[in-house]
């Protein structure tokens, strides 16, 4: 292999390695927060593509993004609001049904409203061709746009938990949510916020990830499915490990495309996540002694 | 037992549902009828699986794919030139290859349909055997998405499988003689025969099933559903249990695809899909998880509605809303909410009663 | 003779030495009690026992064979039966239901069996009712027979796991705190029974707060702080026992 092709399939690879790692992400927060995993967070990622190119008709591409994700964010608080808010401790197995309810209700919604058309985003520069040189190898220059506003979401995701006083006391909720209600956090609207927070960052790598992979109505479940083995590779709850999970699956994919015929493709991410949740159900990063406290 | 009452209602309402059907004219009605008892046989399977072991699988497509496809797949592929190979010829000394004719008159060698559905019925039990193992250790969302993995395998392998026909899936798959006189077959002189024969093999279904659930194996797995480490201390081998019953369910559903796709005479990949394995659930909540006739009546009314096209283009969407309704305020299922009503421990049921009786006294006075 | 022999029994988690080096011996057909503190490591030693855990250093013997780190479920197939501190009904069954689950490791009939009613199958069906109609009877809630365990009230359904216990036919019996949340009549007919239990021959260790239960109907007790062994006697020598006195009254 080639030095070029090398850098070639490591860069796709940390593209879709960083979209992973956003979906595997927005996972943990609304994990961390109700202990419920989200299965219609792929279909947030879909939306905000799909709105986006929408809106696209009537404003300004940055315009037309932010609303997007704004709308997707409304969408990500309506379906807590909605749905979760007044259930009183509902079973794992019921939330599991009813967030599978709501991905296929959006899917089926986006179908109706978008029609099956695969579409995507104008490249925010330059065009399909345009490319740029690093270390000798042509990428488009829409990877960077991809790869950036990833790495700048986890960083600002870190500086809002770790400084902020709402993200304190989301935290103060994923740690113990009996003892966060007893120091006075209210944490339904923790738990609206988390589903608000997860929806924009998928929304926004929905957004920018479409010029190049395309967006479809029924994208959400392989990203789904793919997010989740992510998060499950880093530690369920574990967002730094979502990152480094993210990246190691991006990789993966992209150079076992040299090996693999492209129609198993998704079998490759479906098989690792099969094999860690035999193997090491808490994940690469994760400990065994924390994930024994958690109920699954 | 007191519960097999049941039977004997079902039993005539499905011999008045043929003789109606006959006598308006609308027997085409039977087809759907019969497709319908097929996928409910999955769904009483799965039923015991979710309501009663407590276990929820998202991928029991890929074990009705398993059966359709494999058996379709043997009883079409055409072994003439592979006439010398070892296991052709160990098949043929056991009896297990018919000769013929295709439509171009060439000789056609394939498997008979009871050899390939005990094979498909074997690599049901396999791969849920070897599957099972490590799936069921799992709980929750690991649980689900470790299914949910499995069944998009097997539909991303008969999608990208030249030998399972890829999109176009398998067609021309023979009719299947269980009996002397008992052909499946969707040849419009057999709907008749093959309507009682999918019921017969429902009902004998869940006559089994009832008596499983009522011994001492499904007290078991209630305990296990109800309290696992109580049911541990009670000396259940907990993994051992629940993974007997993911293959007793694994094989009902490949026998679904088996006698489904030999009575439309083939199987396309759309029945391997997700979105398939979801609806299954669907219907299982909706009939109240732990209700083997909750989720027959469901498995028939709904498959029945969405095969006529009741839904149209909403066909999915439908199943979404079901699963969201029930799940948000009947989680015991559609029928919970009418006994409820009538059963005289509610409120509601007592006030009910207490106006029943008020007004026979009444009468009587 | 020697029924359960634990030796130098330990259970770290992380940093926490939750059991430390505890030896003890049961003899069959007595009632022995583990006492202490909260905290001082007695449910912990309770479930190494019944194998909810697995020690991280020592023996337990049951019948001369060891049976550490064995699944709850095979330890329950050697005859040790227990009930919970909180108490874990099945859900959506009746009392009897329950009490049925238990004669589990007494019967043998399997899922095809089952699902074709053999007529082993049935007969051994009705012994296995039977035997469950006659623990229900002896733990004095026979007319509750058909009730949801979980709508029974709370004494009653200490009764049911006791049954459900005894419907093992076990050998040796583990009671985590039988008497935790029952009034004092309760406590005196729990009390009751669990000395008629042993009269029925069954080895009784019972972890329990209740000091007058204790005193009134152990054998032998055993104290424990901060997870190690403080003494070992009968209750009235206990009750005398200096370090025993301070440990529970401070310094």
């Amino acid at each position: 292999m080639t030095t070029e092709l090398f850098i070639q399939y490591l860069v796709a690879g940390i593209t879709y390695g960083s979209i992973y790692a956003i979906v595997a992400i927005g996972f943990n927060i609304i994990y961390n927060t109700t202990g419920i995993i989200n299965f219609a967070q792929g279909e947030f990622v879909m939306l905000g593509g799909m709105l986006s190119i929408t809106f696209l008709q009537f404003l300004p591409l940055p315009v037309a993004i932010a609303l997007a994700v704004l709308a997707t964010m409304a969408i990500g608080a309506g379906i807590e609001m909605l749905f979760i808010r007044w259930l009183k401790q509902p079973g794992i197995l019921r939330m599991i049904i009813i967030t599978i309810g709501l991905s296929i209700l959006i899917r089926e919604t986006a179908l109706h409203f978008w029609g099956a058309n695969v579409r995507s985003l104008p490249y925010f520069v330059g065009n399909e061709i345009s490319t740029i040189a690093i270390f000798g190898a042509r990428v488009s220059p829409q990877v960077l746009w991809v790869i950036g506003t990833c790495g700048l979401m986890v960083v600002f995701l870190n500086i809002f938990f770790q400084t902020t006083s709402i993200g304190r006391e989301m935290r103060a909720c994923a740690a113990n949510r009996v003892a966060a209600v007893l120091c006075g956090i209210d944490t339904r609207n923790m738990v609206t916020l988390s589903f608000i927070l997860s929806a924009g960052i998928g929304a926004l790598a929905g957004a920018v990830m479409s010029p190049i992979t395309y967006t479809q109505y029924d994208i959400g479940t392989g990203l789904a499915i793919k997010g989740f083995t992510v998060a499950i590779i880093g530690g369920l709850g574990n967002s730094l490990g979502a990152v480094g999970g993210g990246l190691l699956l991006g990789i993966l994919e992209a150079f076992s495309v040299s090996v693999v015929p492209l129609a198993f493709q998704d079998a490759i991410a479906i098989t690792i996540l099969l094999v860690i949740l035999f193997v090491r159900p808490h994940g690469l990063f994760g400990s065994s002694a924390v994930a024994g406290l958690k109920e699954f | 037992m007191r519960k097999n009452f049941v039977f004997l209602p079902v039993l005539i309402i499905v011999v008045l549902i043929q003789l109606l059907t006959a006598w308006t004219g609308t027997i085409f009605y039977l087809t759907q009828m019969t497709m319908s008892a097929y996928y409910s046989l999955l769904i009483v399977g799965l039923c015991v699986l979710m309501g009663y072991a407590g276990q929820i699988s998202l991928g029991h497509a890929g074990f009705f794919a398993i059966g359709g496809y494999i058996s379709a797949a043997l009883t079409t592929r055409n072994l003439t030139a592979h006439v010398e190979h070892p296991v052709v010829r160990l098949l043929d000394l056991l009896g297990c290859l018919q000769a013929g004719q295709d439509i171009y008159g060439d000789p056609l060698l394939v498997v008979t349909p009871w050899a390939a559905c005990l094979l498909a019925i074997g690599a049901a039990l396999a791969v849920s055997f070897v599957l099972g193992i490590p799936v069921l250790k799992l709980k929750g969302h690991y649980l689900a998405m470790a299914t949910l993995g499995f069944g998009i395998i097997v539909y991303r392998l008969v999608l990208a499988s030249e030998y399972f026909g890829e999109a176009d899936g398998i067609s021309g798959v023979p009719g299947f003689s269980l009996l002397p006189g008992l052909f499946v077959s969707g040849d419009i002189s057999w709907r008749v025969t093959n309507y009682y024969i999918a019921w017969g093999v429902l009902l004998i279904a869940m006559l089994l099933l009832r008596h499983l659930i009522d011994s001492r194996v499904g007290r078991a797995l209630r305990a296990i559903h109800g309290a696992q480490d109580a049911a541990d201390a009670m000396g259940v081998d907990t993994a051992r249990f629940k993974l007997q019953t993911f293959m007793v369910s694994a094989v009902l559903s490949a026998l679904a695809g088996i006698l489904l796709t030999h009575y439309n005479g083939g199987i396309g990949p759309s029945e391997a899909s997700v979105m398939k394995s979801v609806r299954y659930v669907a219907i299982v909540a909706v009939g109240g998880m732990a209700h083997l006739w909750g989720a027959l009546a469901m498995g028939m009314i709904l498959n029945f509605l969405s095969l006529r096209g009741c839904f149209g283009s909403y066909d999915d969407a439908v199943f979404g809303v079901i699963l969201i309704v029930i799940m948000l305020f009947a989680p015991n299922g559609i029928l919970s909410l009418r006994l409820g009503l009538l059963s005289p421990l509610s409120l509601k049921g007592r006030q009910f009663f207490g106006f029943l009786r008020k007004k026979q006294a009444a009468k009587e006075a | 003779m020697t029924l359960l022999q634990v030796d130098q029994l330990g259970k770290r988690f992380g940093g926490l030495q939750a059991v430390d080096g505890v030896s003890f011996s049961l003899r069959q057909g007595t009632i022995k009690a583990v006492i202490g503190p909260n905290g001082a490591g007695k449910t912990t030693l309770f479930n190494l026992i019944a194998g909810m855990l697995a020690p991280t250093a020592g023996e337990i013997r049951f019948q001369g064979k060891a049976i550490q780190g064995m699944r709850p479920f095979r330890i329950a197939g050697l005859g040790i039966a227990r009930t919970f501190q909180n108490i874990k009904m099945f859900a959506g069954m009746t009392a009897l239901e329950n009490v049925m689950v238990g004669r589990h490791v007494r019967s043998k009939a399997g899922f095809l069996a089952s699902m074709f009613r053999t007529s082993g199958c049935r007969s051994e069906e009705r012994a296995i009712r039977d035997k469950s109609m006659e623990l229900l009877d002896f733990v004095g809630i026979a007319d509750c027979a058909e009730t949801l365990a979980t709508n029974l009230a709370f004494g009653q359904q200490r009764a049911v796991e006791l049954a459900r216990a005894l419907a093992l036919e076990p050998t040796l019996l583990l009671l985590d705190e039988p008497a935790a949340g029952l009034n004092i009549y309760e406590t005196a007919e729990i009390g009751r029974l669990i000395a008629k239990i042993r009269d029925l021959g069954i080895t009784v260790l019972l972890v329990e707060h209740d000091m007058s239960l204790v005193m009134d109907i152990s054998d032998e007790i055993v104290v424990l702080s901060f997870g190690q062994k403080i003494a070992e006697d009968v209750p009235t020598v206990i009750q005398q026992n200096p370090e025993v006195i301070k440990v529970y009254l401070g310094e």
